[in-house]
């Protein structure tokens, strides 16, 4: 059973399913992809999920982060904990998801699943790669919450790593919280000319409608027409999450639209 | 003499506010005029104010951004800070600010529901579902006050619905965290502007709010000679207190819907302005509106420096929460600026028909409450008894259960010996600022390199509580105590503590929704070891009230009659603070800063009739026990399998009786 979301479609992504997880709507509604087996039950919000409920399904084994470790010593009386965390990762977010998807892997007896699936990964991206038209400008990839209002992705979001792979350059360069993101005015986008907009659907309840007005008008990447729409992507998640924007970005981005 | 010598003291206090608000006037003003040339030179300057060039972004920025952003600034500030003062005179108490009419409250309540239900309402304008939020608010606090609009019964009912909608937001936040990112970002008062809409929007609806308050300043001043005496001066308080209200109600709701919610503006600026002297009635509402749009310019204007070209964002609404607890403090030294009305605890007790079998059935409920709590609980096939058949449950609920009762009983004592300490209904247990500095500690631990474990959480509690603790108890000592003091820096800490989980909540870090649910109240995290320590500590704290019965019986009636009865105010006041904040404290460590039952229970015991103060103790012990034990039972069951902070539910249970109580109150 995984108490984290991005355990949670790593798990489906490597073939072993958890049968109870954290927040079940949210995650339908905000990771969306892999989907969640019928059979998994809800355990209610992440950082309080229900105790009685998770002794009585009885796992085998409790799957969390170091943010919720103050969780440990309620839940450890009920099954082993292997508490697993990808942020903050100073050395690449998505380099660090791999690693731990190995360990995650390793503790369940799936090792090798869990290396093929990182394997099909990579060669997934390298073709992604290869499909992108000549190189392209630099990204800001944001969520846009409402008119005035943006989350960016930094340096050492989950999304970086995608970027890396594909050749792309990063236009958001300033700091970030240790997740990797930051709220920001929308008028700190006007700072890179040359920049594309990538940005993603809030998913659910958040979804807004895109901003618009002289100011939003006259950003350079409105002007040039460089704007991406993508649906919902978890920001915090793992792998699959990351490969989901992979594959998203890529398929806007290798229409040559935006050159 | 002593005219001349008022008029001394009244010249050099206009002095030092006259310096002070000059000050933040230069300062806000100094910072824009760097910030404008940081961003264009000064050659541009009239050209981008009047008609930007479309292909220069500098320009773009300057038109569309920070120009408006300026404007807004000012505006809202001075909306609030004369919001404020109108409060704060037609309440009579230096306390009541946008917030504690629950204006803020019941936008933020509004706002958040319809993101999350009607999505489809936002296009409309944030605006509009804030102003209608904020207006049934305040429409809910007149109705709950009734036809007397008494300060204290406004006070009170803004106190309610403020409980009621904050549950209601918390209980939302938490479930729907990661949906909330704009409302949060709202929320936490981000000035950051792309047109003029905004700044359209307040222009001509704070003017006209300017305008309608200066002309009932008159009668309005005349509140401060209590409502006997501006009746037999001819004026009708009830209507000039209803009028001054509605004005600060219109004003808040229109820059809360515009900005979001600005902490502290609405307290600090009247505080400003009664240092700086303005002593006449339009004076006072004039200076508390310049001190407004001052203080929030300079923040505002301080954030965007701060920031540079980085993207680091502070929201402007915390900024000037820690800006305005910084100022509340200093102003809390000079504490002679302020003056706070003592209000009677020891009439309007109904007595009971028999205090001894309503004392009875007080311990019964509480009895039923515990083992309701223990065994009876919901699982995948509906309700489940958990005794006997399924002791697991039993283990896992006993130690939430105790915690629960002991921190209810802990907040109920805390909350009778506060507010007979610090005379103000208003005063619960959290403004002691104990329950403050252990949330801090609890906070700052959840984002140790650590990770923050159960008992290194603790421990920071612990010690933020203890530093705490022993800074009160030292300018207590230094300072002659002095409630209004210790009241004015509790509110800041309060403040303070806000700002910083506003901050992280804006942050983005999904730690923060841990910091919230603590916040919330919840029994969750509480193991058996911890659960008998608790138990133990209220034993103990518990044991030693009833040494202080006489103290909180005679200190109410005034220091001087209390000291010509021979209790020695020094060490009375330093022991019931000393006693209350240990109280207040421990409670804090166990379940988070929750509040409401604090400040509910000593009300509720008064209301049902008891009258001497022995008896009210106990019934105030009983009922928070109940209340946040019945709180906690509730809210693991109503929506299993999720969770929901038994602080958040007190609110609910609490909230509403609390209405019954007023609108039967004679």
């Amino acid at each position: 059973m995984a108490l984290d979301w991005g355990w949670a479609e790593t798990l489906i992504a490597i073939g072993h399913p958890p049968i109870a997880i954290v927040e079940r709507s949210g995650y339908q509604n905000l990771v969306v992809a892999p989907p969640l087996p019928d059979s998994t039950l809800d355990l209610g919000v992440h950082t309080e999920p229900s105790l009685e409920r998770l002794h009585r399904i009885k796992p085998d084994l409790i799957v969390s982060t170091p943010a919720l470790e103050s969780l440990r010593h309620l839940v450890e009386p009920i099954a082993p904990v292997l508490s697993l965390g990808i942020f903050p990762a100073p050395s690449g977010a998505l380099q660090r998801a791999r690693e731990q998807t190995l360990a995650l892997a390793g503790a369940i007896g799936i090792e090798d699943a869990a290396r093929s699936y990182l394997d099909r990964t990579e060669i997934e991206l390298a073709r992604l790669r290869a499909d992108l038209c000549r190189k392209p400008a630099p990204v800001f990839v944001v969520r846009i919450v409402d008119a005035r209002h943006a989350v960016v992705f930094g340096r050492n979001s989950l999304f970086q790593g995608i970027l890396d792979a594909l050749g792309l350059e990063n236009a958001w360069q300033a700091s970030t919280n240790a997740y990797g993101t930051q709220s920001i005015g929308l008028e700190k986008l006007a700072s890179s000319p040359h920049a594309m907009l990538v940005s993603i659907s809030s998913g659910g309840a958040g979804a807004v409608s895109p901003p618009d007005g002289p100011f939003w008008r006259s950003l350079p990447f409105v002007q040039n027409n460089r704007v991406a729409a993508l649906p919902a992507i978890w920001g915090f998640g793992a792998v699959p999450s990351a490969m989901r924007f992979a594959r998203l970005l890529a398929a806007q981005l290798s229409r040559c639209r935006y050159d | 003499m002593t005219n001349v010598a008022q008029s001394q003291h009244a010249t050099r206090r206009s002095a030092f506010g006259g310096v002070l608000l000059g000050a933040l006037l230069v300062a806000a003003a100094g910072l824009a005029l760097v910030g404008l040339s940081e961003r264009l030179p000064p050659a541009l300057w009239l050209r981008a104010f009047w008609n930007p060039d479309a292909a220069d972004m500098r320009q773009m920025l300057v038109h569309y951004s920070f120009l408006p952003r300026l404007v807004v600034s000012l505006l809202a500030g001075a909306a609030l800070g004369l919001a404020g003062a109108l409060f704060q005179q037609a309440l009579q108490n230096p306390l009541a600010e946008p917030t504690t009419l629950g204006v803020s409250a019941s936008a933020y309540l509004a706002v958040l529901t319809a993101s999350l239900f009607i999505p489809a309402a936002l296009p409309l304008g944030r605006e509009i579902v804030a102003l209608a939020g904020a207006f049934v608010g305040a429409l809910l606090v007149f109705g709950l006050a009734n036809d007397r609009l008494s300060p204290l019964s406004v006070v009170l009912a803004g106190l309610v619905v403020n409980v009621v909608c904050g549950s209601f937001s918390a209980i939302l936040a938490i479930f729907n965290f990661d949906y909330l990112t704009s409302v949060f970002i709202w929320g936490s008062g981000s000035l950051a502007q792309n047109d003029w809409s905004a700044a359209i929007y307040l222009l001509p609806r704070v003017a006209i709010a300017i305008l309608a308050s200066l002309l009932i300043s008159r009668p309005l001043a005349l509140l401060d000679l209590g409502d006997a005496g501006a009746g037999s001066l001819g004026t009708s308080s009830r209507r000039t207190r209803l009028l001054a209200l509605l004005i600060a109600v219109g004003l808040s709701a229109v820059a809360v819907s515009a900005v979001g919610t600005i902490g502290f503006v609405g307290l600090a600026a009247p505080l400003t302005a009664r240092v700086a002297g303005g002593r006449s009635p339009k004076g006072k509402l004039l200076w508390s509106l310049l001190s407004g749009a001052a203080l929030l310019c300079l923040a505002d204007q301080a954030v965007q420096w701060l920031a540079g070209s980085r993207g680091e964002r502070l929201p402007t609404g915390i900024a000037t929460a820690l800006l305005g607890a910084v100022l509340l403090l200093e102003l809390a030294r000079r504490r002679k600026a302020l003056d706070i009305r003592q209000v009677d605890f020891t009439g309007n007790a109904r007595r009971p028909a028999s205090p001894a079998h309503l004392m009875v059935t007080l311990i019964a409920l509480a009895v039923v409450a515990v083992a309701v709590a223990l065994v009876l609980g919901r699982g995948e096939g509906g309700w489940i008894w958990g005794l006997g058949s399924d002791p697991f449950s039993l283990r896992l609920r006993m130690p939430r259960v105790a915690a629960a009762f002991c921190a209810g009983a802990m907040l109920g004592a805390a909350g009778l010996i506060t507010q007979r300490l610090m005379g103000n209904p208003l005063a619960g247990p959290e403004v002691l600022g104990v329950s403050s500095a252990a949330a801090l500690g609890a906070i700052i631990a959840a984002y140790l390199p650590a990770g923050g474990s159960r008992n290194i959480q603790l421990l920071c509690a612990g010690i933020g509580a203890g530093l705490a603790l022993i800074a009160m108890l030292a300018s207590a000592r230094k300072h002659a105590f002095a409630p209004e003091r210790l009241l004015l820096t509790g509110v800041a800490l309060g403040a303070l503590l806000s700002a910083i989980v506003a901050l992280l909540v804006v942050s983005g870090d999904p730690r923060a929704v841990s910091a919230l649910s603590w916040m919330a109240g919840s029994t969750y995290r509480i193991g058996a070891g911890e659960a008998k320590r608790a138990f133990v500590v209220a034993l103990v704290l518990l044991t030693l009230s009833p040494l202080v019965l006489r103290w909180l019986e005679l200190l109410p009636l005034g220091g001087s009659t209390a000291k010509s009865l021979g209790v020695s105010l020094a060490v009375s006041r330093v022991s019931l603070l000393a006693l209350a904040a240990s109280l207040a404290a421990a409670a804090t460590i166990l379940v988070g800063p929750l509040s409401f039952v604090g400040v509910m229970a000593p009300h509720l015991a008064r209301a049902m009739g008891f009258g001497r103060v022995s008896s009210q103790l106990l019934a105030a012990v009983l009922l928070g026990a109940t209340i946040l034990t019945m709180a906690d039972w509730l809210g693991r069951n109503l929506l299993f399998p999720w969770e929901i902070p038994a602080g958040i539910l007190a609110g609910f249970v609490a909230g509403p009786y609390l209405i019954w109580l007023l609108r039967r109150a004679p």
